[in-house]
């Protein structure tokens, strides 16, 4: 149902142009351009645009937008699923750290890249750490070493022969770190050995103070089991 | 409605509010964020990443990976990605801070690849999926890459003659010659495909090695893992577990028991590096003394 | 049939209008744009040919992933993007463009202003293109998703769509007819926003890159301005142009035009977040691209209701005047189709099914090629007769071309349909592995390789239509050479058996 146009912006009349010469083959009069009616939009699309506003409003309003919330308005930390920064607050795990977990993230971040998950290590390249015997030793004294500064040259573990540098976490761990990983390394995989302590990281710290060069295999196997 | 200038003014006033709306507000939201400092490992997330594998992001771009493959996790609810065990939890802005481009994706003709360092760790396997998918999943849908391998004369336990690889073809041939039969027939359809004439190295032996691209892309894959609990994306608690876990086939992997960890706070106080710009601890392949190479 | 007969009452259709000695025939109108929009035109079909047969072979690798194995230039990651850059910046941009040129010089009865501008713009965009496509193939693409051409195309073009763009204000200021017709504010939007959108990318990607997702916000926003707003504008003046003409009547309602205009400028560039849905932004952006696909319903129904009261008079038959008609009503029923289709896809609950499925592939083609596509096809097929003088040389080949186009694109939308929603439902239990949700795609994939294949094939009937059309143009210039060249034959010497 269309109601009567009320006014009209119509083109300029066919009459006043210049004839030009149309092709006949096109077929209708070229030269009129379409012009449009001026009826009014219908009062329920008008109804549609004002609900889907509304709509629009309640919907950003209810998911992510949190006007009122404790981060102010269209906050940056609240993803999906959360619709507030209530949410995300609430849904915090409690803190709860076993130094095994501690221990596990250490080695990932900064073992696992040469000596694998499951300290399996790369056959010819590096030593494996499962069942090692440099790892199991009763005091850490030496494994304490290799780790703050590292190893160079052949080294046999396992009874096989690995010729490789590793370089020395003296600098980028510190004394609670070490202590987390070695502890970790020395309980997993079918290692049964003692957690080592940050004390004896720090007593071994010190007395190599000054040194900067890695260890080579006949240096370590030279220092006395001790604490 | 007659006046031109007022339907510029009205398409542009109606151009600027998206504009400043997603793009401008975006920017100031995200596009400040820096590295945060972890309480608990006392690193810093995400990671920089190091040489081979920054270069192997520069290769899944150039292949066009991001048409097949997401690199998002989604959160619970929508979508099975949790059950499918691709994440343990929802990526965030955090998780992209160092890519350029970041690859999002937006088609999932395979599975996703956000968590795939985590998911599996091997090398190998990674090197077996480009080569030739089929040989890992018998019906996978993903074209073989065989063109970022090489194929070299000779057994693998000797190294190829004239070869400046010697050192390496030990841990990097992948198909000895007294292979599994039906690995055997597959490469030969592929060599065969790719018209490699010398084929009839099959009965001398060869060994298929792959190319720097081919490393650098592995790198880079292994390098993809989005896990660390972060404030605005909590890993849901369960009950604690110490066991490390088993590398996992690519394609369906079990979901990792969830560890409680506490998120980090870092977003009210977020810690500038202090030595370096980056990661002070290094991680990745870098990390790794230098290998003699090719 | 003339329009302004059937509803203007006898006192209107004689009253003299100011302006009306002024004012250029529209014969000489389409004269002044011919070289140029000739160019732009065929160029643009080219590209097409080119992005739906690059379409086509990614298609086939989706359900044989060994078609075409063994070199990285035809691998499927990079044959799908260059296809669809083909697409969009070889045929959809330019197209929307010239349309815009030509729209504005016939409705303000005045002559295109700028057209070597114009011509030189077309080649440097062409040029651009050819070497942003050949460079995504080589392996330079961004990563960006609908920028993947190389960042350094990116000023080559900007400067094309400024030259192109450079003599429209200037055509527009001259103008005859004062009165602005619904088609020339949705040609501000094309122009205006094809600009801002492009230098805007550029900048945020490629020159001052951002960091981090606010890349992707950029590129959503991006996508959805290009998408919705300047190809959308574009198929809508070409839509708002041709159906009243080819009808007959006049455009049912000039305010529900305008409501459609305001809508899509106002919440158009809005709706690129749906394409994050489900990412790593926060939910208050992806909220806020829901409800800007669901306010565009407002814009779909008003499209949809203002072509269909014009098309349809109460008491009078439908009229189909040749195919013309018919490639806008298809038009229409594409953008009636992708609005709502895009509307239900924002929602988050259904993006758990449909998201990073085929069913959103399905529905950008249904936009791309189905709603501008078929505006911009139909709008050629009225255009070349118009600019060239001359009619069709084969009307055999150009109702193919349609009805080869109208068939491809419906098996493509439902045969990606179809695939999506397999691979939706499969992916979404948690128990079947990927490659099986995938594979069970297949003959829905299947089917959307048939209607590629339809639709490469129509296009090279459209395009072997035009460059016989193209030919019998440049008859006079070979009749110029054999006219030179049969006067020396008549002057040779006389040959030596004739002497003897």
């Amino acid at each position: 149902m269309s109601s009567k146009p009320k006014k009209s912006d119509a083109p300029l009349h066919p009459a006043r142009w210049p004839t030009g010469t149309a092709t006949g083959a096109i077929g209708m009069a070229d030269e009129l351009e379409p012009w449009a009616e001026a009826r009014p939009v219908p009062a329920w699309l008008y109804g549609l645009l004002a609900g889907l506003v509304i709509w629009a409003m309640v919907y950003v309003a209810r998911h992510g937008a949190d006007v009122g919330g404790q981060a102010g308005p269209f906050p940056s930390q609240v993803y999906d699923p959360f619709d507030s920064y209530a949410a995300l607050v609430a849904a915090q795990p409690p803190p709860e750290v076993s130094p095994v977990i501690k221990g596990r993230l250490l080695y990932e971040r900064n073992c696992q890249p040469c000596h694998l998950p499951n300290g399996r290590g790369v056959p010819g390249q590096f030593p494996p750490l499962a069942g090692a015997e440099w790892v199991q030793e009763q005091t850490p004294g030496r494994l304490i070493r290799l780790v703050l500064h590292g190893l160079s040259g052949p080294i046999t573990v396992k009874g096989e022969r690995f010729d490789n540098v590793m370089f020395g976490f003296r600098d980028l761990l510190n004394d609670e770190q070490v202590a987390a990983v070695l502890s970790f390394i020395r309980s997993q995989w079918g290692n049964a050995a003692p957690a080592v302590t940050p004390q004896q990281v720090q007593r071994v710290r010190a007395a190599t103070a000054d040194r900067d060069l890695p260890w080579t295999e006949s240096e370590l196997a030279a220092i006395p089991t001790e604490d | 409605m007659n006046r031109a200038w007022l339907i510029v003014v009205g398409a542009w006033v109606g151009l600027a509010s998206s504009f400043c709306g997603l793009v401008l507000v975006a920017q100031l939201q995200l596009g400040r964020l820096t590295q945060v400092k972890l309480e608990l490992t006392d690193s810093f997330y995400p990671p920089s990443r190091p040489g081979p594998a920054r270069r192997g992001a520069e290769v899944y771009r150039a292949l066009g990976c991001v048409e097949c493959h997401t690199q998002q996790v989604r959160p619970r609810g929508q979508g099975s990605d949790f059950e499918r065990g691709w994440g343990q939890r929802r990526t965030v802005a955090q998780d992209y801070l160092h890519d350029y481009p970041v690859l999002l994706g937006t088609v999932r003709l395979g599975p996703d690849l956000a968590n795939i360092g985590a998911r599996q760790p091997d090398p190998d396997a990674h090197f077996k999926q480009l080569y030739n998918p089929r040989l890992l999943t018998e019906k996978s849908m993903m074209p073989s890459y065989a063109f970022l391998f090489e194929t070299v004369a000779g057994p693998a336990s000797s190294p190829a003659p004239g070869s400046a690889r010697a050192g390496t073809t030990a841990d990097l041939s992948l198909f000895p010659a007294a292979a599994d039969p039906r690995v055997e027939r597959l490469v030969e359809q592929d060599l065969h495909l790719q018209r490699v004439t010398r084929f009839r190295l099959m009965q001398a032996g060869y060994q298929v090695v792959p190319t720097v691209e081919a490393q650098d892309l592995v790198a880079y894959l292994l390098s993809l893992r989005s896990d660390t609990p972060l404030f605005e994306a909590p890993v849901p608690s369960r009950p604690a577990t110490d066991a490390a876990p088993a590398a996992a086939p690519a394609n369906s992997s079990p979901v990792r028991p969830a560890t409680s960890v506490p998120a980090n706070r870092a977003p009210a106080t977020p810690v500038e590096p202090q030595a370096a710009p980056t990661n002070p601890i290094p991680t990745g392949p870098q990390s790794r003394p230098a290998r003699p190479r090719p | 049939m003339a329009i302004g007969d059937s509803q203007s009452g006898p006192a209107r259709a004689t009253a003299p209008i100011p302006g009306a000695q002024q004012g250029v025939s529209a014969i000489e109108i389409d004269r002044s744009c011919r070289g140029p929009l000739l160019l732009l035109l065929t160029a643009g079909l080219g590209w097409l040919v080119v992005g739906v047969a690059l379409m086509l072979i990614a298609s086939i690798k989706l359900h044989g992933p060994r078609f075409l194995p063994g070199t990285a230039w035809l691998t499927y990651g990079r044959v799908a993007p260059a296809g669809l850059n083909a697409v969009v910046y070889g045929f959809a941009c330019p197209v929307a463009v010239g349309l815009v040129l030509w729209l504005s010089s016939r409705l303000g009865r005045v002559r295109l202003a700028g057209r070597n501008a114009v011509l030189v713009g077309v080649v440097g965009w062409n040029l651009g293109v050819l070497l942003g496509v050949a460079g995504i193939l080589a392996g330079h693409s961004t990563g960006f998703s609908w920028l993947e051409m190389p960042g350094w195309v990116g000023p080559i073009l900007l400067l094309s769509l400024t030259l192109m763009a450079v003599g429209w204000p200037a055509t527009v200021a001259a103008r005859a007819e004062r009165a602005l017709y619904v088609s020339d504010w949705f040609g501000v939007a094309v122009l205006l926003g094809l600009l801002w959108a492009w230098a805007g990318a550029q900048w945020f990607l490629a020159h001052r890159p951002v960091r981090g997702v606010v890349q992707s916000v950029v590129t959503a926003w991006y996508r959805g301005v290009l998408l919705e707003v300047c190809l959308g504008a574009g198929g809508l003046a070409a839509l708002f142009y041709f159906v009243p003409k080819l009808a007959g009547h006049p455009l049912h309602s000039r305010s529900l035009a305008a409501l459609s205009f305001w809508v899509l400028v106002l919440v158009g560039g809005w709706t690129g977040c749906v394409h994050l849905l489900g990412g790593p932004v926060p939910a208050w952006m992806i909220s806020v691209g829901t409800v800007a696909m669901g306010l565009l319903l407002a814009n779909v129904v008003a499209v949809g209701l203002n072509a269909w009261r014009t098309v349809s008079q109460p008491g009078q038959p439908i009229r189909w005047p040749g195919l013309g008609l018919g490639y806008m009503a298809l038009s229409v029923g594409c953008y009636v189709l992708a609005g709502i289709e895009g509307a239900v896809l924002a929602n988050r609950s259904v993006s758990a099914l449909t998201r990073f499925t085929h069913l959103e592939t399905a529905r950008l083609w249904l936009m791309l090629l189905g709603f501008f596509g078929m505006a911009a096809l139909g709008a050629v097929h009225e255009l070349v007769p118009r600019l060239a003088e001359r009619p069709w040389p084969r009307p055999g080949l150009a109702r193919a071309h349609f009805w080869g186009t109208a068939a491809g694109l419906g098996l493509i939308w439902l045969g990606l349909t179809t695939a999506g929603l397999v691979q939706g439902i499969k992916l979404l239990d948690a128990r079947v592995p990927v490659t099986a949700a995938l594979r069970a795609t297949v003959p829905c994939v299947g089917v959307a390789t048939l209607g590629w294949l339809a639709v490469l094939l129509a296009q090279v009937a459209l395009l072997i239509n035009l460059g016989t059309l193209l030919v019998s143009l440049t008859a006079p210039i070979w009749q110029a050479v054999q006219g030179l060249v049969q006067p020396a034959e008549r002057t040779a010497p006389p040959s030596p058996e004739a002497k003897a």
